[in-house]
């Protein structure tokens, strides 16, 4: 018995959505508080430049994260999140973020990256007849919406930690790990890390560095 | 997971997988002999996987066949010899294959038979949403379906034994969402398999002819109404959840829930949203259905009221309905309701299931009703707005550059000759030249349907109007020959671009008939194309094609292209433009390889760079269309770009990481009329930059 915890990743296609995805399935696999886990991607034809969504839902002991919902193992087989339902949504790209309000509610922290991935047509002039939303109308609606928003240009803090926005992604998993520390326990966290990218240090450095970042 | 892992031996061991690893790791425990597929999404990565284990494995063996009849054909040939096979693609490929499939169940199988066949309900990688359990009606094909991933594998195994029992192939139901879902599956032991199988010579059984067809169809008939009746096989695939054992009184009703596949995952969830517990008969053998066991349920439960709750056709809720009408006297009433209310179309999600059940239950859940439609208030509000993210060719792609030639030869001879040219399309990457920039395509069909559909266009058309048709190397060799061997035939008005990038690209990069053959091997050390299997040239010389109506080309050479079109497209006859080029991604995939293991091989690293002196001429990102390319906002003018982007907010910036210069030469350079994009050679050996830009 446990309750659900539901994590959404949205991004564009070639961000590392896909394997964000299964860093995060992966945790709950190992973490021996978190009874089950399911999940899905949609990739569809957003091969290039398309949008990108991923879940990682957990079955988790509710010990450490009650809603007082009592799930039993075998009820947690859908990996789609229901309406309001996302505990955890890390945005990629604000416009994605904002493309995947139907799953954000109050019981939602929003981490997202500012830094913006401009679709062809809002540059080409021929097809120049939608707009980019402005940043603020972002995190105006996140903020009616999520518990709470944390918005970032991760992308820069990377580049200037580590001299490469490839980083931005592990910053932004800590900052999450961070918010849900009864879910995330960090020593697996930084283990997982290491099996899935080698002993690559600036990967842990990046994890801690957003670990750290919000107190 | 790697396929190492995913075949490991290690029974009773959990892992994560996804439903497609799921599939082949079933595959690959249930022993079975040989597995055939032509690629096609939902289910293209469970032959990619197969095709790895094959490539160790004496006892396994795997074909990528050029089209889904031939390896449902094969998978027949290596049943009938006493093995078992697994066929598996996309619900598209079974109308390809559908010509086998109606008459070879007469003759039944030996070795036991799958037929794998992922559906698309939500349209999200293909041409419809056909749901192909309506192929049963025709058929008679007994289908299976799971539910979760773990009965993904199980139902692999399961399915086989059921095949061999009853002596008929089995069709496996599955669509996209649960290919592409992950969940623990509970490792098997694999089974022995026999290498060599021995076909018994039985021509009543396997000529189907006539007399002995007609015998033949009976004694099928009469297999498929014998499984119908088996109890035993009823609660195999088929469960009840019952969850009253934990209820109180007042909390029984009588509405139960018939459902199947990853629908039942969703009215799980959202029975526990609205906290309902109906009795739940889990299809997992959807055909035939045994009508006693259908009708027991209702009874057991005393239903006054059945949901269904399926995808696309109502293909249960119709079987349910028969059943209680004509066979159920003690529920001839019970009310039944499914497609009144849930959508014909897309897919399923637990959000409709949830609507279905509030409005059915109709239960007072004021709080949740409104939550849900403020939220779809505010969604309507808000996403109709919001650009979005058309897909387009990979950076470097091959076919960009000839897009962007045929439209400059295009607009040229339209403008001068008053032609009107039509783009008959076809299934393949090409087909994404729909989007912008290059906006050339006219209709997208099936595989093969480009040329077939231009073949009597042209015969019927005004002269001014002109047609080319794409085709891509895989797709021809899958249904695209006939209608060029017709067009050949009548000599018929057209120009036949053939985009022969050596694979089978757009679902994941599968080795087709035409692949080189030094490309096929692991560890590919040249990058120099030699023999391939079929000589496509050849093939296309020995079908007729006149030499001078035969161009080949490669695809970086834009002026030579466009020379080409504009010499080309205005002459009479079937002329046919090969383009021999192979798919960027992979060939810059395998250069990082080749990297990895060769660090002597890259002595030079080369990069594209925008001048900060670009006049923003858009001929690079509006014409070309190059991915890599994009808009960087200037700093300080980050918050206000709630208008309509303004050229001087922002500027323009190659992305190194998705750019490849070592396959492309460098297009976005060659477009710029102002020289604006500068080519950097750095020599890596010695650590040193040369900017060769003012030369190069």
């Amino acid at each position: 018995m446990g309750d659900i915890y539901n994590i959404l990743l949205t991004g564009v296609g070639g961000q590392g959505i896909v394997l964000l995805g299964n860093i995060l399935r992966e945790y709950g696999m190992r973490f021996p508080l978190i009874q089950n886990v399911v999940g899905t991607e949609t990739r569809g034809v957003s091969q290039r430049e398309g949008s990108v969504l991923a879940t990682a839902r957990y079955l988790i002991d509710s010990k450490i994260y009650s809603l007082d919902q009592n799930f039993e193992v075998e009820d947690l087989i859908s990996p789609l999140i229901p309406i309001n339902d996302a505990h955890l949504v890390m945005g990629l790209e604000p416009l994605e973020t904002i493309r995947n309000l139907r799953y954000i509610s109050e019981r939602t922290v929003v981490i997202m990256n500012t830094h913006r991935n401009y679709p062809r047509n809002v540059i080409l002039k021929a097809g120049k007849t939608m707009k980019y939303p402005s940043l603020g109308y972002i995190i105006d609606i996140l903020d009616q919406l999520a518990r709470r928003t944390i918005s970032l240009d991760f992308n820069e803090l990377a580049k200037a930690k580590f001299d490469n926005a490839i980083y931005s992604n592990v910053i932004l998993l800590g900052v999450g790990a961070k918010e849900f520390q009864e879910v995330f326990n960090k020593k697996l966290m930084l283990t997982l890390l290491i099996d899935f990218f080698g002993e690559d240090s600036h990967n842990l450095d990046a994890f801690n560095l957003g670990y750290n970042l919000i107190t | 997971m790697n396929t190492t892992d995913l075949f490991q031996d290690s029974p009773g061991k959990k892992v994560l997988i996804s439903g497609n690893e799921a599939f082949a790791r079933g595959i690959f425990e249930a022993g079975v002999r040989f597995a055939a597929n032509y690629p096609g999404t939902p289910v293209s990565e469970v032959g990619d996987y197969l095709h790895l284990l094959s490539k160790n494995n004496d006892n396994f063996t795997f074909d990528y066949a050029v089209n889904e009849k031939v390896a449902l054909e094969s998978c027949i040939g290596v049943s009938w010899a006493g093995l078992r096979s697994v066929v598996m693609f996309k619900h598209l490929g079974l109308n390809v294959a559908a010509d086998p499939l109606h008459t070879f169940p007469y003759s039944g199988i030996n070795g036991g038979m799958l037929i794998l066949c992922g559906g698309d309900p939500g349209i999200l990688s293909s041409t419809n949403a056909q749901d192909n359990r309506l192929y049963a009606l025709h058929t008679k094909i007994p289908i299976i379906e799971p539910s979760t991933v773990q009965e993904c594998k199980d139902f692999i195994k399961e399915g086989l034994r059921l095949s061999e029992l009853y002596k008929v192939p089995i069709y496996v139901h599955v669509t996209s969402r649960l290919c592409h879902s992950h969940g623990i599956v509970t490792l098997g032991k694999r089974s022995k398999i026999e290498k060599t199988g021995i076909f018994q010579k039985n021509p009543d059984r396997y000529v189907n002819t006539l007399t002995r067809a007609l015998s033949n169809q009976s004694k099928y008939f009469q297999i498929v109404g014998e499984l119908a009746k088996n109890k035993k096989m009823f609660y195999l695939f088929n469960k009840v959840k019952d969850w009253t054992k934990n209820l109180e009184e007042n909390e029984f009703s009588d509405i139960g829930i018939i459902t199947s596949g990853i629908c039942y995952s969703y009215v799980i969830q959202a029975c526990r949203r609205l906290n309902i517990h109906p009795p739940i008969l889990k299809l997992g053998l959807l055909f035939p259905i045994n009508r006693n066991e259908i009708c027991a349920f209702a009874n057991t439960y005393n239903l006054k009221k059945l949901l269904v709750v399926e995808e696309l056709e109502p293909f249960i809720e119709t079987v349910s309905k028969r059943t209680f009408c004509n066979y159920c006297d003690a529920k001839r009433d019970l009310e039944i309701h499914g497609k009144d209310f849930i959508p014909k179309t897309g897919e399923l999600t637990t959000d409709l299931v949830i609507r279905f059940l509030l409005n059915q239950y109709e239960i007072k859940r004021e709080d949740l009703i409104e939550d849900i439609e403020q939220k779809e208030q505010i969604l309507k509000e808000i996403l109709p707005n919001l650009p979005i993210r058309e897909p387009t060719f990979c950076p470097g792609c091959q076919y960009r550059p000839v897009f962007y030639s045929l439209k400059k030869a295009v607009e040229k001879l339209s403008k001068e000759n008053g032609f009107e040219f039509i783009y008959a399309g076809d299934i393949g990457c090409y087909t994404l030249s729909e989007s912008y920039p290059y906006q050339m395509l006219d209709w997208v069909v099936c595989m093969g349907a480009g040329i077939g559909i231009a073949n009597g266009m042209a015969q019927v058309v005004a002269t001014s109007q002109k047609l080319i048709a794409f085709i891509g190397d895989s797709t021809l060799f899958h249904t695209g020959l006939q209608p060029l061997i017709n067009a050949i035939k009548n000599n018929t008005e057209m120009t036949i671009i053939i985009f022969n990038n050596y694979w089978t690209s757009m679902t994941g990069q599968q080795e087709h008939a035409g692949t080189p053959l030094n490309l096929t091997q692991d560890q590919v050390t040249e990058t120099e194309i030699k023999k391939t299997q079929i000589d496509m040239i050849k093939l296309l010389e020995n079908i007729g094609i006149k030499e001078k109506n035969l161009i080949i080309t490669g695809a970086y050479n834009m002026e030579h292209l466009q020379k080409i079109f504009l010499k080309t497209l205005p002459k009479s006859g079937t002329k046919v433009i090969v383009i021999n080029e192979e798919c960027a991604l992979e060939k810059s995939r395998r250069f990082k390889l080749l990297e990895k293991s060769n660090k002597e091989s890259s002595k030079e690293q080369i990069y594209y760079k925008i001048l900060d002196s670009c006049v923003k001429c858009n001929e690079c990102i509006e014409y070309l269309g190059c991915p890599a390319i994009n808009i960087e906002v200037l700093k300080g003018e980050i918050n206000q770009s709630d208008d309509i982007l303004k050229p001087e907010s922002y500027k323009y910036f190659i992305n190194q990481s998705t750019c490849v210069p070592n396959i492309c030469p460098g297009l976005c350079k060659v477009v710029c009329k102002d020289g604006m994009i500068k080519k950097t050679i750095i020599d890596v050996k010695n650590q040193k930059s040369s900017s060769k830009s003012g030369e190069e």
